[in-house]
């Protein structure tokens, strides 16, 4: 699969197009796809704008009022257009990239530099969707789910997500504090494959954390 | 008196030197597939009724169930059925077979290396048929052929024996009726129209596999397409009610989008009468020609033999852009099938009329090339000077990109620690009898990885219950087990974890992967890893197998950049460089800069001004990408030029590092200068 993505000209300003695949050379039908794919993409990008401002989540100026709710709303709807539009495992990477760029109701700038896989407010808007947004918001706001999903060891293991967000449902904290939990929790399972151990193991684990 | 006896024969171990000698040919893992389909498709097409236009002609794999047994069953109609003299006795087959006439298909059929075959067909080694023998794990197969010549009904089973001997039974209309029903528990009906079915019992599983997925429809199209084309072949894959048909590739098709050439009726050689048909020769850069398309195929019988590879004909860049196909004509079809291989995949081009064929082949492909300025002698050479700088340039370039961190494109942005090899841990996996087909891990499809497994270690006063998991991973984050396993590991070294070979086949789509190995403690120990990690139940106990290969791909360059040169017009245009995905840049350098144009044709001159110039655009990148991540890793000087943010201390801080990586570089090469004076 080719995809279209759009970036910052470092050198000269002003953004460029940039055929992403992994084959060697690009055939015109490749290019053809990928801009029928981004064609669509941007399509489900409007229905998203239109959603954000209808929701009053963002400001007409691109300004989030409600950072989780505009973010929770990009989840839904990228969940849906991942389901309508087959896209295979090894393109998910390059397509989290190029939801950047496409619209300042979304993110008003286009990074630079890639931006790192556990890092991307996509991927994360994504995997919140996953989740009723009652439970999200009890969660905490959107800057803490960002801390959340970007520890590899609780993204990985359902059964830590879950335990890492009943705990923050369950006690509030400060900022600082539930920096502080994930990542004692990331420490401790940092040597640990947790895959192998049973929903007992883990919990026995895991309920030592307060 | 002295008694004659027949020799026997250990017909097992034939049937394996046949299965052997197609594997090596065919070279790749799907190799039983791609030889069942040529020879059985062959066998039928021999058979046709319409010898000139194929007309009603039909041939298919079909995955059946009978008694709750797989079976593929090959069949065709548009045929003769296995027509020939009908026999009863041994005595009488000894006769046929002996007088080696030819329409003797049944008699021929149902023994090894008989075959009466004429030039213009496909087959006549008579091996084939060992292949329907070699595909069934039972080593057994049962057929039905309705004859034309008499209308006759026959249906037999063919099967190697406990005894070692390849033994079959074989009978006639109503009896061969009650046979086949008695086989097929009256599920399938005897054949009502003219044609051969062969049901192939309890068929390899990558042939069931092949028809299932339909991979099978790629090797058919590939070695059929001139059949399909010119005579619409019907060649189809049955499963479960669902019938697909090979078609041709579009590589073959008439109209093209490519540079082509077309060369009729033409002497390959003086002197002689050898002739070829046709040569096609088409140009296809940026086409993403598939493997087995590319080169030039050697049709014969109406089947492709073998692909010669463009750039094997001449050594240029740019030729493996170049694919084609050559007919020949009677005499020389007729001549080269004497000199093919026995499983159709190959020829013996040391002799003639192959020699001729191929340096045929080779002039007229070169003569294409140059028409198409694929081949020019001058611009080849002065590709070769510029590429020789861009790699020296990249190559001194090395030692700054670690000082600055901004080392090996594939290698990641984050400044690599001075490699030294650690301890060896006390728990610990071996990989080190793995076997690589290649020095640089580049692996190409057919190839094996040998020795694939790990070796887990312990060198703890004890015992300790553990699991290894060993898996291939991708670089796209795929996770592929090889095998995992749960073990007490004693004292000492443990059982070898994973697999002797590892074939790489189309499964693997191009690129990097890496071998991993982890192990995992299944209890909990009072000891500690070096780390002072406690182990306890799911502590990873190591997990530093990490060995890389390549498929079908080159193994990456070492340096984050890329040279490439560019044509602008434009005169503030001397360099400027994009990311090459999260791998690296490309910095594009503009050749028709005057101060670039003078020397393009000294490698020397144009590597050092690369050199130079990619040291200064090093730093700016290097600076571009601090400031956009926050990162600890970072060199004292660039730490202060940002955190001052002031724009005035970039260019003597650039200028400081520039000079100190120009002033060593030059006196190394001084150094050497003198050494050599010396």
């Amino acid at each position: 699969m080719v995809l279209k993505i759009t970036k910052k000209d470092k050198n000269k300003g002003g953004n460029y197009i940039w055929y992403k695949t992994d084959k060697k050379v690009l055939t015109p039908q490749d290019i053809k796809k990928a801009d029928k794919f981004d064609l669509f993409l941007s399509k489900e990008i409007q229905k998203i704008e239109k959603e954000l401002k209808k929701e009053k989540v963002v400001s007409e100026k691109g300004i989030k009022i409600n950072s989780l709710k505009a973010w929770y709303i990009v989840g839904q709807h990228i969940n849906t257009f991942i389901k309508n539009n087959q896209i295979e495992s090894e393109d998910k990477d390059r397509f989290w990239d190029s939801l950047y760029g496409r619209s300042i109701f979304i993110n008003k700038t286009i990074p630079i530099n890639s931006v790192s896989k556990r890092r991307n407010d996509f991927k994360s808007a994504f995997l919140l969707a996953k989740y009723p947004f009652k439970t999200i918001k009890n969660v905490g706001a959107w800057s803490l789910w960002r801390e959340i999903l970007g520890y590899r060891v609780i993204v990985d293991d359902e059964r830590i997500l879950k335990f890492v967000m009943d705990r923050f449902i369950k006690l509030s904290r400060t900022r600082k504090d539930a920096r502080y939990f994930l990542k004692t929790v990331a420490d401790r399972l940092r040597k640990i494959d947790t895959l192998v151990l049973s929903d007992k193991e883990i919990l026995s684990i895991l309920n030592k954390f307060t | 008196m002295s008694t004659i006896f027949r020799q026997r024969r250990n017909d097992a171990n034939d049937i394996k030197a046949i299965a052997d000698d197609y594997e090596t040919k065919i070279k790749h893992s799907l190799w039983l597939v791609d030889g069942l389909q040529k020879d059985a498709i062959q066998n039928s097409w021999d058979a046709r009724f319409d010898k000139k236009h194929g007309k009603d002609w039909e041939c298919g794999f079909s995955l059946l169930e009978i008694n709750n047994e797989p079976i593929i069953c090959i069949e065709d109609s548009g045929t003769t059925g296995l027509n020939g003299t009908k026999f009863y006795t041994e005595e009488q087959l000894s006769e046929i077979l002996n007088n080696d006439k030819s329409r003797e298909d049944l008699a021929y059929f149902l023994n090894s290396n008989w075959s009466a075959k004429s030039s213009n067909e496909g087959g006549n080694r008579g091996r084939g048929k060992t292949l329907f023998l070699i595909s069934s794990r039972k080593k057994a197969i049962f057929f039905d052929s309705l004859r034309s010549e008499d209308n006759n009904y026959i249906c037999g089973k063919l099967y190697l024996d406990k005894d070692k001997q390849i033994k079959f039974e074989l009978s006639y209309n109503e009896e061969a009726k009650k046979l086949f029903s008695k086989i097929t528990n009256g599920k399938i009906l005897p054949l009502k129209n003219y044609g051969t079915r062969i049901f192939v019992i309890h068929p390899e599983s990558l042939i069931n596999e092949a028809v299932k997925s339909g991979e099978i429809l790629s090797f058919i199209s590939h070695s059929r397409w001139e059949t399909i084309k010119k005579y619409n072949a019907k060649i189809f894959i049955s499963h479960k009610g669902e019938k697909k048909y090979a078609e041709l590739p579009k590589w073959y098709e008439d109209n093209t989008e490519f540079q082509s050439k077309v060369i009729d009726t033409e002497k390959i050689k003086e002197d002689t009468s050898y002739r070829i048909k046709k040569l096609v020769l088409r140009y296809a850069p940026n086409s993403d020609v598939p493997e087995t398309i590319k080169g030039i195929s050697i049709q014969r019988g109406g089947m492709s033999i073998q692909h010669i590879n463009a750039s094997e004909l001449a050594r240029e860049e740019g030729m493996n852009d170049i694919y084609g196909w050559v007919e020949m004509d009677e005499l020389l079809e007729k001549d080269m099938k004497e000199i093919e291989g026995p499983e159709h995949f190959d020829f013996k081009w040391i002799k003639n009329p192959g020699k001729y064929l191929k340096d045929y082949i080779g002039i007229k492909t070169r003569e294409f090339a140059k028409d198409l300025k694929i081949i020019s002698s001058e611009e080849s050479k002065k590709n070769k000077i510029q590429k020789t700088a861009e790699e020296n340039a990249s190559k001194m370039l090395g030692p700054f990109f670690q000082k600055i961190g901004l080392v090996g494109k594939h290698l990641g942005k984050h400044q690599k620690k001075s490699y030294q090899r650690k301890n060896d841990e006390l728990l610990r996996l071996s990989i080190s009898d793995i076997k690589f087909p290649n020095n640089n891990k580049r692996v190409n499809y057919g190839e094996e990885i040998n020795n694939a497994y790990v070796i887990p270690i312990n060198e703890m006063p004890d015992s300790i219950l553990v699991l290894v998991r060993f898996f291939i991973a991708s670089d796209d984050g795929k996770i592929q087990i090889i095998e995992e396993k749960e073990i007490n590991l004693n004292t000492g070294r443990g059982p070898q974890i994973g697999t002797n070979k590892i074939v790489i086949n189309n499964n693997f789509n191009k690129g990097s992967y890496s071998l991993r190995g982890r192990m995992i403690s299944m209890e909990k120990k009072n000891w500690k890893l070096s780390d002072g990690t406690p182990i306890e139940k799911a502590t990873i106990l190591y997990d530093r197998i990490n060995v890389k290969f390549y498929v079908e791909t080159e193994p990456p360059e070492h340096g984050p950049f890329l040279f490439q040169p560019e044509k602008k017009e434009k005169e503030d245009q001397m360099f400027h460089w994009e990311p090459q995905g999260d791998d690296g840049y490309i910095i594009f350098y503009n050749e028709i800069h005057p101060r670039i144009e003078m020397i393009l044709d000294d490698a020397e001159k144009l590597g050092d001004y690369l050199t130079e110039q990619g040291a200064l655009i090093a730093l700016q990148i290097k600076l571009e990408e601090l400031m956009a991540e926050e990162t600890e890793k970072i060199d004292d000087d660039f730490k202060s030029l940002i955190k001052s943010e002031d724009v005035s201390k970039v260019w003597p801080m650039f200028l400081g590092k520039y000079s100190e990586f120009i002033w060593n570089i030059n006196k190394n090469k001084n150094g050497t200068k003198n050494n050599k004076k010396r």
